[in-house]
Parts: structure tokens; C-alpha cells; sequence
């Protein structure tokens, strides 16, 4: 399955090679990232003392463990990749290929459709109870759109 | 979209991942083509074009509204 923001053009296993380690900086930052949100968490309550619901907390350290977990994970299957041809042409080839990438594109589609209807409905349907709700998720609704004819008119004027 | 793909494939006895290597894609995008489920762009037509050393209107079959006149 490609990820959401994954999928790329290139052609040569040297090419990817550079991708994978550029890919692997990001990972750093998505590691340390993911320990800051941890030890936030963990000091929010036993240092600093701060009263937030314990739900709360145990949300930003599942958030900080999962990001942790995952950038190491997948920093060493990168690393991996690099280091056998046969598997790095094979990921090369699953990622840049045509068809895989534009079922991505027709997923992700579908999958903000469905983000932004549940957006609205939750808008709608729980801002009678919690104005804030309503005006966060309107907020986004309207960040959304926003970026999107953003985004448009700059493709637009690259291609 | 008809193609001729699996027609030429099985006439040079190649297989569909020995195809999926040489046009850099995924056998499962061999397939697809194949069936007609999946339209290939123009530079992955070109391709199967010339590993075929065909032109691409040999290969690929276009309906009635897909042609000009």
C-alpha cells in the first residue's frame, strides 16, 4: 500500500538512493518529534505539575510513542533497502510505478471526501452543544478550501 | 482500453514479470493493462511501443470516441 504523501518519478536505483536518504533526515526529525511529545507528556504531570485529564495525556504519549516507533522502524527498513539492490529496485519500482500512484491519488480522494462530510456533519450536529466545536471545524473547513484554490492556481502556473 | 499486450507477451514467450522488469512497473500493472482495467500513460505506451517495436496504435485498440474522426 503507498502512503498518502508518498509516490515519486524516479527512474534510477542511484536516484532513490538519494530520496531514501533525504527521507531518512526526515525520519530524524519525525523521531525527535515524536520523543519531545513524549517527554512533554511525561513531565506535564510529574514536574511541571499541570492538570490535564488523564485521556489527554495518555493521548500525547500514545502520539509520541507511535511517532518514535514508526520513524525507527522505518529508518532502518530504509537502511536496509540501501544496503540490498534487488529490494531497493523493487521498492523503487512499487513506489514510482503509474498505476500504484494514481490509485494513491483516487484513495486519497475518496478519503478527504469523507474527512470533510464527517467534518461538517460533527460541525453542524455537535455545534449545538459545543459552539467551539463549530467554530474549530468550520475553521478547518475553510483553511481546507483555502489551501486547495492555493494549491490549484500554483500547479496550475507549474504544469 | 483493449490492448494487445497479452497477445504480443505470449508470442515472444515472455512473461508478465519479465515485462513488468523491463518497463520498470509492477507485474500487477502488467495485469491490469492487460485486462483493460488500467490505461497506460503516454510515456508507458511509448515504452511498451518500443520494447515491442510496434508503433502504439499496433498495441493499443481506441474505441470509436477515442479517435478523431
Amino acid at each position: 500500500m503507498l502512503g498518502i504523501f508518498c509516490g515519486t518519478d524516479i527512474t534510477s536505483n542511484e536516484e532513490y538512493k538519494k530520496y531514501l536518504k533525504k527521507r531518512n533526515y526526515k525520519l530524524a526529525v519525525l523521531f525527535l518529534i515524536g520523543v519531545v511529545t513524549l517527554v512533554v507528556s511525561i513531565l506535564a504531570q510529574r514536574l511541571w505539575k499541570v492538570n490535564i485529564p488523564e485521556y489527554i495525556l495518555g493521548t500525547y504519549m500514545g502520539f509520541g510513542s507511535g511517532l518514535t516507533a514508526a520513524s525507527i522502524v522505518l529508518f532502518l527498513k530504509n537502511r536496509r533497502l540501501l544496503k540490498e539492490e534487488e529490494r531497493l529496485r523493487m521498492a523503487r519500482v512499487e513506489l514510482s510505478d503509474e498505476r500504484n500512484r494514481q490509485i494513491s491519488t483516487e484513495a486519497t480522494k475518496i478519503a478527504l471526501m469523507v474527512l470533510i462530510i464527517a467534518m461538517y456533519l460533527v460541525m453542524l450536529i455537535g455545534g449545538l452543544w459545543y459552539p467551539v466545536l463549530m467554530k474549530v471545524l468550520c475553521f478547518l473547513i475553510c483553511l481546507f478550501v483555502a489551501a486547495y484554490g492555493v494549491a490549484y492556481k500554483i500547479v496550475s502556473k507549474r504544469i | 482500453m483493449k490492448t494487445r499486450i497479452q497477445e504480443l507477451r505470449k508470442q515472444r514467450k515472455i512473461t508478465q514479470s519479465e515485462l513488468a522488469d523491463a518497463l520498470d512497473v509492477t507485474r500487477q500493472t502488467i495485469i491490469s493493462l492487460e485486462s483493460g482495467k488500467y490505461k497506460a500513460s503516454l510515456v508507458l505506451a511509448h515504452k511498451i511501443a518500443q520494447y515491442f517495436q510496434l508503433s502504439i496504435e499496433d498495441i493499443f485498440i481506441f474505441e470509436e470516441e477515442e479517435n478523431l474522426c
